[in-house]
């Protein structure tokens, strides 16, 4: 006899064949997808399972196998259409009849496609990197208080009446009360029918129903009080109620926010406002992965300061002169307003051509002095420029007094990663307030 | 009986494959005569299809990196549409194991239950091949044993270490058969104390082979010693994981596991036409059968017929998509002419085979099944017509020449010649290079020697790599040699 199965939910058993490989290659993929965060699309590398190519001779499996390119051999195929025996056939030539056959597995295989989901993909590409400054342990962290469901209850406020569970208890309550007085209902009406039977019965005999008519009023009455009993059960009961309940938690607490501020005056084109954006985009992912929750505030400059959306922020084009000091301290506002450094840690990435009006520096430089105190880390990052700017002198100068300062520069889009990479592969110990 | 129409419309569901199966059975017991072992079918998704792809079929598999590429290729292929998944997996174990896609219609849930629940079914249990040299009862259980014992040993050693022994050991699996012996049974409890057993015991054997302390008196001191092994030996695995002079137990036991469900393939490889071939024929049966008794429509009568010529389509040699001789093709191309052979003879058939016209062709499509292989079946059963249905031709090709020369082709000077060139082409292929284990070193550098026997050239790359994993295992100088020293590959320990 056979057995049918449903096997479908049982899912795919894959997994740790799938690890092993990419264990086996990961050096392999790790260049792969290096190789992607220098030069791939910018918005495909932060969604989307990626599929990555690489060399399949790593994944060679050898065996002892006859070369079928050499020596002699003889083979039937199937299709003649003209030979006759005898016959012969110019090797090479057209028919193409040796050859394709008998390739062993293992050969032609020169590329091998994985597909990476982007959990995977983001830990190779940010493989060994590690964020300074970082508060570890729990006396670094922030501790926050939280609300959190925990159960239910008996008591509490209406609003948080749970409507589910309540109905549930008084369903249950309503079976529990009335199965014995129904069991009980339902053999008094059987004996009933049974004393009408005799009743007629008696009847047609013509005999004395006096005792049986007694005998009947008296059970009726019984079946009215349980009647009045079950309908007596309410519906619902003060003991059914149940609320949701919450609780106060203290936990730790790692969230981040990052403050990207970007120069969009007329000199900064196409490529400049690339170049940032992979520096960004980098930025926030490989925040996204050290902290619980990253929070993400755009800055557009030009003589004057604004905060915009992220669609705004990348596509703004504005003319007029440059002003960075009005960018910091918008900056600063916002964070005083929305980011209290003992709750958040606040990072500012600062993308510029580095064009300033000149004068303008030495306020640029009193307003970062004091918003460095507030940062984990200042990034700033100059793009396509030949010459040190003078921002970038004035950051420089900065940086060291200030460790959180970290200053790069970058002319081509394939520069981005292996920055980005070096940025954040040196250890980097720094104290902090 | 009164028939009724097993399903009209073409959606599946588990009642409508309960009465196939029902309906299936009974054509292939009753009206075939067929023995099959009990069946399982289980309904699984594309994805699962892969993996079990990955797994060569089997449904409980220890985890490796070349399962992981292979179900990369093929998931890759799959998903760009360059592959269909096949519609079944059957495998051969007791209860017999089919799994049937989930996106098949009920015509082909019907068609699939036929081929592989009844066809290869049946083939795995009467087929003398996979009697002698499988066990369906154990493997399961043995397949499960591997995986926790595999998955134990990563744990312990690590799985780069793992990885290193499987990866050596799946490089000369093709080596690690035995085909003159037959294997003894598996047992997943018995296994488990056998190792124990062999454990110890080999301990004690090994460091007698390898005794390092000099002989009492130089007169002892062989010039007389036996060659070790005393004969050429074919199965390196089982030579290597009895004997190699270091090799901790739990490698040992990896060289076992992979020998050992290697062994259980084996047979499948052997008899690939003639497993598909039969199954091909059962389900043409079945099917035929299924639609006279008016239990399937003239709809699914269409459709079957369009899955099947697919199936057993071959291409010519000069089609593009020509990549040898389909094995459904062949096989089923033989089993339908025996079947015509005994209800149809033509004089030729008289002159060829012995059981032309006999009245029952059961009979003989059962003898067939049973008592073949396919490079035999093929030497026994393939008829003229066959080979002018096919349009076969046979070619020499001599290196040293500028052309091939075509030896024998479809008439009557060329049927014999064509019928054992291709056995011998179907034995040849299924049979790795002809390595054996020439001699060790015992006494002194504990060189392992090999030599190949054949004479037709090795992949001389591959067979590097081979050796140094071979190196790898044994521990200490591994050569390979030409059976006239034609060449000499080396891997040296470092």
């Amino acid at each position: 006899m056979s057995s049918i199965i449903d096997r479908r939910l049982s899912g795919s058993r894959s997994n740790a064949n799938r690890e092993r490989l990419q264990r086996r290659v990961r050096g392999r993929l790790q260049e792969a997808v290096e190789k992607m965060g220098r030069s791939g699309a910018i918005e495909s590398l932060s969604k989307g399972d990626k599929a990555v190519v690489i060399p399949a001779n790593d994944l060679h499996e050898p065996s002892f196998r006859h070369d079928s390119a050499k020596g002699s051999w003889d083979r039937v195929l199937p299709g003649n259409k003209s030979f006759h025996r005898g016959d012969e056939i110019p090797k090479g030539g057209g028919g193409g009849q040796a050859g394709r056959e008998g390739a062993p597995d293992g050969e032609g295989e020169d590329a091998l496609g994985v597909l990476l989901s982007p959990d995977e993909f983001l830990d190779l590409l940010f493989d060994g990197l590690s964020l300074p400054n970082l508060r570890q342990g729990t006396g670094g962290e922030i501790e926050a208080e939280q609300w959190r469901r925990s159960g239910f209850v008996r008591d509490g406020s209406p609003a948080r009446m749970h409507v589910a569970r309540t109905m549930r208890a008084a369903r249950a309550r309503r079976l529990a009360l009335r199965a014995s007085k129904r069991r009980a209902l339902e053999a008094l009406q059987e004996e009933r029918e049974q004393l009408l039977a005799d009743i007629a019965a008696r009847k047609q005999q013509q005999d004395d129903v006096s005792i049986e008519e007694e005998h009947l009023r008296d059970i009726d009455a019984q079946i009215a009080v349980l009647q009045r009993k079950i309908r007596a059960v309410p519906f619902i009961d003060d003991s059914d109620l149940r609320f949701a309940h919450i609780d106060r938690h203290t936990q730790p607490r790692s969230q981040a926010t990052m403050i990207c501020i970007m120069d969009v005056s007329g000199s900064m084109g196409e490529t400049e406002k690339d170049l940032s954006k992979r520096f960004f985009l980098l930025l926030y992912l490989f925040l996204q992965r050290q902290y619980q929750n990253v929070q993400i505030v755009f800055i557009k400059h030009h003589s004057v300061a604004q905060e915009c959306t992220e669609k705004e922020f990348f596509a703004a084009r504005e003319g007029g002169g440059t002003l960075v000091s009005p960018a910091l301290a918008l900056a600063e506002e916002i964070i005083t307003a929305r980011f209290p450094a003992d709750e958040w840690n606040v990072y500012l990435a600062q993308a510029s051509d580095g064009d300033n009006y000149f004068a303008d520096n030495a306020v640029v430089e009193e307003v970062a002095s004091r918003l460095l105190q507030r940062l984990r880390a200042f990034y700033y990052l100059e793009v396509n420029r030949d010459d040190e700017s003078h921002l970038l002198q004035a950051y420089q100068e900065l940086a060291e007094f200030f460790p959180q300062m970290v200053c790069t520069r970058a002319r081509q889009r394939e520069d981005v990663y292996p920055l980005f990479r070096e940025l954040f592969s040196k250890p980097q110990v720094l104290e902090h307030g | 009986m009164v028939n009724r129409l097993l399903f009209s419309d073409n959606d599946w569901s588990f009642s409508r494959l309960d009465a196939v199966d029902h309906a299936c059975a009974q054509i292939a017991q009753e009206e075939l005569g067929l023995d099959t072992y009990p069946n399982q079918l289980e309904l699984i998704s594309a994805e699962q299809m892969l993996d079990a792809y990955a797994s060569i079929g089997l449904p409980v598999y220890y985890a490796h990196w070349s399962f992981g590429k292979q179900h990369a290729i093929e998931s890759g292929q799959y998903k760009r549409g360059e592959m269909g998944l096949a519609y079944e997996l059957v495998i051969n174990s007791n209860p017999c194991i089919s799994y049937l896609m989930e996106e098949n219609t009920m015509t082909m849930q019907a068609l699939v239950i036929a081929h592989a629940a009844y066809g290869h079914n049946a083939f795995f249990k009467n087929n003398v091949f996979f009697q002698q040299w499988t066990d369906a009862e154990g493997i399961l259980d043995y397949l499960s044993f591997a995986q926790s014992y595999i998955a134990a040993c990563e744990e312990r050693y690590g799985i780069p270490e793992v990885s290193a022994v499987l990866d050596a050991a799946h490089a000369i699996a093709r080596n690690g058969i035995d085909r003159a012996r037959r294997p003894r049974k598996l047992s997943a409890r018995e296994e488990e104390m056998r190792r124990q057993e062999r454990e110890r015991y080999l301990e004690q054997q090994l460091s007698e082979i390898w005794r390092t302390l000099p002989p009492t008196s130089s007169a002892e001191r062989p010039e007389q010693e036996s060659r070790f092994p005393a004969e050429p030996t074919e199965n390196l695995l089982y030579f290597i994981e009895k004997n190699a002079p270091q090799m901790p137990s739990w490698q040992r036991e990896i060289l076992r596991i992979v020998r050992k469900i290697n062994q259980y393939l084996y047979p499948q490889g052997q008899t690939k036409i003639m497993n598909e071939g039969f199954a091909c024929f059962v389900h043409y049966y079945i099917m035929h059968r299924l639609h006279e008794t008016r239990q399937i429509t003239d709809g699914s009568l269409l459709e079957f017929y369009a899955s099947h010529t697919a199936v057993v389509f071959q291409p010519d040699y000069d089609d593009p998509r020509y990549s040898g001789i389909n094995p459904y093709a062949l096989g089923f191309a033989i089993f339908r002419d025996i079947q015509r052979i005994c209800v149809a003879p033509t004089e030729e058939d008289w002159r060829f085979f012995a059981f032309a016209g006999d009245p029952d062709w059961k009979k003989q499509i059962l003898f067939a099944m049973r008592e073949f292989r396919d490079d035999s079946f093929i030497l026994q059963y393939l008829s003229p017509k066959v080979i002018r249905d096919l349009h076969l031709f046979a070619l020499h090709n001599d290196p040293e020449n500028e052309s091939y020369r075509v030896t024998a082709i479809h008439d009557d000077a060329g049927y014999r010649e064509i019928r054992e060139s291709l056995a011998q082409q179907i034995a040849e292929s299924s049979r790795p290079p002809n390595i054996v284990i020439d001699k060790v070193d015992r006494w002194g550098d504990r060189r392992l020697e090999l030599r190949q026997l054949d004479v037709t050239p090795l992949s001389e790359k591959d067979a590097q790599s081979t050796l140094g994993l071979i190196q790898r295992l044994w521990g200490y100088d591994v050569l390979l040699t030409g059976n006239n020293s034609e060449f000499s590959l080396a891997a040296r320990r470092d």
